[in-house]
């Protein structure tokens, strides 16, 4: 039988994967997309406990709607940024990105 | 004169010559109309003395006063005003003060002649005036403070008159800053006691101090009420000791000497080094406060002492420094110090007899000084083409070029030296009486005192001090007739004495207008004790009778000055003081003024390298080294943490996403283990205070 546990372990799953590409990829777009792995591991989160705490509950459904929103806008604009990004500096490469450098 | 009367006049008396000073201030800053200037200030000074007279309180009737307009408030009610409390004491003092400055200012009017800065130096003498009038006047010690450090502004304006003159400049702060010594006890003074009054009010400031005395109330939070009872007459005599030229503060009085001699005479001879003796007279009540029979225990005269002693120190060292003077106003300044020292040491007789005596000499004095002073002017005058027109040894002979000069320089002289009937014998006459009285010493028919209350100072210090006049007494005369030889008789020792003339009637009408007084004045109030009588509105004591041993002794010592003065100096001077014959080591204690000077010079010096090092030292390590090290420590700051930033995304999301799981792995560690602990420790400890 298939519980909570085992939805949590892929939501766990799901966001580390996200969060170490996030913090490892070089390429701003291959960061971009482990940012939508993340933000689909808590609408994983959000549905799981919904089902299995509270199924008469309507608030995670928004919750869920939410973060599509949210992914949605954050792809547009993150693409958007990079795209001016790779005008201003001929790369994605987030290492040679580093103006703000101390 | 009726129009004058109540507080319109009273406040005429200060604002007149303000309004003088003014009007020569503008026209001098004009340059336009200054040869009015002196009729201006001559007109106030004249309106200020028709208000005096206006306004006299009479002998019965306390004083007239006007307490003024309020200038400050501070918090709840402390007031700061500016009033006029003109009493029997002030009367006195506003009346030398016009008097002399008006006489003075015309005199001015041919002694300045042609001077560049013609109109400020009358603006300056009727500012000085106005200061001199409003300190005498003060009914409380901020306005006496504020006016005697006026006067002292004027004092320096009027030294450094002649600034281009790199001496009188030197001379001009040399004053300023030496009176500055005694002007911080004054202020320090003063502010105890308006601390311990809550008001400047000198009413208030009066019995506030007694209650301290009593014990009803506590002084100051510093110190216990039996010092603050002594500690702060001394204190405010410290201001008295600075502007009244006495030991060990005498010493920018002979430098002041390079002023305009109009300007010796008035502020440097009658006036305003007499500020000191006035105040300590004005304030005598705190002086006696701690030696007449206050329920303090054991109390004694310090301040009176002190008082007495410093006179009798400075009338000493000022009377030996004058006898071997060759620059004529040097002699006459030495003088002023000694005679204002015998002022001093009638003050420590205490309050009634002693003040109203020491008023009396500043009378006297003031005008005898004045008229000295002036006819020294009017001989620089008649001599200004020499090298050193000031210098006794190209005098000589003068008496027949300058003939109203040297007879009313004369009677000066005589005055000074104490001879009778002039001015000066009764009032030195009187100070030495009332010491020799108070010493308790039955000699020369001086009852023996048996007073119910101690008025003033311990009886070995009036000894010592009436010891010291009667040998002062000698010296006096001996310096007097000396510079009156020297200038006058003999033969002419200098081509300019030669050509010298007698001043002009502006000059010569207020030395006879002097000279009047300088005779009569001294007889005038002695005379059924009129000055004592209308000081303390009481008839004279025992203490105050004249002696025909007293009075015998100090002629016949004046005599011996005299002719020792005839003996040495009839036939003039020549290359050599015949005083250098005195014992080696006597002449160079006074030909280097007791050595006061040195001593203040190495003082000073040392006392400010070493203050120097010392400021230099913190300054270099502590005020530096704290910049230094706090520019150092944010620079280290920054270096580290600088490093942190990357300006790499990843790595500032990295730090987020560590801080999150940190807080996470706490806030999980806090509910699983720390949180339970304390819990229990809690309980266990409100357990243990249960059971108690």
């Amino acid at each position: 039988m298939i519980g909570l546990p085992h939805y949590l372990l892929v939501g766990s799953a799901l966001f580390g994967i996200g969060a170490f590409g996030a913090l490892t990829r070089r390429n701003a777009i291959a960061v971009l997309l482990s940012v939508e792995l993340m933000l689909n591991a808590a609408n994983l989160n959000f549905l799981a406990f919904w089902r299995f705490l509270t199924p008469t509950a309507m608030e995670p459904h928004v919750g869920v709607l939410v973060g599509l929103a949210v992914a949605a806008a954050e792809a547009a604009i993150g693409l958007a940024i990079v795209l001016s990004i790779y005008r201003e500096f001929g790369t994605v490469n987030l290492d040679k990105i580093a103006e703000l450098k101390g | 004169m009726t129009g004058l009367q109540g507080s319109f006049g009273l406040w005429l008396i200060v604002a007149a010559p303000a309004v003088g000073a003014v009007l020569g201030g503008l026209a001098a800053c004009l340059r336009r109309g200054e040869r009015g200037v002196p009729l201006a200030t001559l007109g106030a000074t004249a309106l200020a003395g028709l208000a005096a007279l206006g306004n006299r309180p009479s002998r019965a009737a306390g004083y007239l006063g006007d307490t003024g307009v309020t200038w400050l408030t501070i918090g709840d009610g402390f007031r700061i005003g500016m009033g006029v409390h003109l009493d029997h004491l002030a009367w006195v003092m506003v009346g030398v003060v016009v008097a002399v400055s008006f006489l003075v200012q015309l005199y001015s009017v041919g002694y300045m002649k042609g001077e560049v800065g013609y109109g400020r130096y009358f603006a300056y003498l009727s500012l000085f005036t106005a200061s001199m009038l409003g300190l005498v006047l003060a009914d409380n010690l901020f306005q006496l403070y504020a006016c005697w450090e006026l006067v002292g502004i004027c004092s320096y304006l009027l030294i450094g008159f002649w600034w281009r003159k790199p001496s009188a400049a030197a001379a001009s702060k040399k004053a300023f800053v030496v009176t500055r010594f005694g002007d911080v006890g004054f202020l320090l003074g003063i502010l105890l006691l308006a601390t311990a009054a809550g008001s400047f009010d000198l009413e208030q400031v009066r019995s506030a101090f007694w209650a301290v005395g009593s014990g009803a109330a506590r002084g100051s939070v510093f110190m216990s009420n039996e010092v603050f009872v002594w500690l702060v007459p001394v204190l405010l005599l410290c201001g008295a000791v600075g502007k009244s030229a006495q030991f060990p503060l005498h010493i920018w009085l002979p430098d002041a000497m390079e002023g305009p001699t109009p300007v010796s005479a008035l502020i440097h001879a009658a006036t305003m080094v007499a500020a000191g003796v006035y105040m300590v007279a004005r304030l005598m009540w705190m002086f006696t406060a701690s030696s007449v029979g206050l329920p303090l225990s054991g109390a004694h005269a310090v301040p009176l002492d002190v008082v007495l002693l410093i006179g009798a120190a400075t009338a000493l060292i000022g009377a030996t420094i004058a006898v071997v003077q060759m620059d004529i106003k040097k002699v006459l300044a030495y003088s002023t110090i000694s005679q204002l020292g015998f002022m001093m040491m009638a003050l420590g007789a205490g309050s009634g007899s002693g003040q109203s005596t020491a008023m009396f000499h500043l009378v006297t004095h003031a005008f005898f000084k004045a008229l000295l002073f002036l006819a020294a002017g009017s001989v620089i005058h008649a001599l200004h083409h020499s090298a050193d027109p000031n210098d006794l040894r190209r005098m000589g002979g003068l008496l027949r070029r300058l003939p109203v000069t040297a007879i009313t320089c004369g009677a000066g002289v005589l005055a000074l030296a104490g001879l009778p009937p002039f001015s000066g014998f009764w009032s030195k006459d009187a100070v030495i009486g009332l010491l020799l009285h108070r010493s308790g010493a039955q000699v020369l028919g001086v009852a023996a005192e048996t007073p119910a209350l101690r008025l003033g100072a311990d009886p070995w210090a009036a000894g010592i001090g009436a010891a010291i006049a009667l040998t002062v007494s000698v010296l006096t005369a001996f310096y007097a007739f000396r510079m009156w030889l020297l200038a006058f008789g003999g033969k002419a020792r200098s081509r300019e004495a030669e050509g010298a003339h007698e001043s002009p009637i502006a000059m010569t009408a207020p030395l006879i207008a002097l000279a009047v007084p300088s005779v009569l004045v001294g007889w005038w109030l002695h005379h059924g004790h009129l000055l004592h009588g209308y000081l303390t509105g009481s008839g004279a004591g025992p203490d105050l009778e004249m002696h025909a041993g007293v009075a015998g002794l100090a002629t016949a010592l004046g005599l011996v000055g005299a002719a020792g003065a005839w003996a040495l100096y009839r036939g003039g001077v020549g290359a050599s003081d015949p005083i250098e014959r005195l014992p080696k080591p006597a002449y160079a204690l006074l030909v280097n003024l007791w050595f006061v000077d040195r001593v203040w010079t190495w003082v000073g010096g040392r006392a400010v390298m070493v203050l120097a090092a010392v400021v230099a030292w913190f300054d270099r390590h502590v005020v530096d080294g704290g910049v230094r090290g706090g520019a150092q420590v944010v620079a280290g700051i920054g270096a580290v943490m600088r490093r942190s930033s990357s300006g790499q995304t990843q790595t500032y999301a990295a730090a987020v996403i560590g801080g999150t799981v940190a807080l996470i792995v706490l806030l999980a560690l806090y509910e699983t283990a720390v949180g339970p602990a304390l819990g229990q420790a809690t309980a266990r400890l409100t357990g243990l205070v249960g059971m108690r």
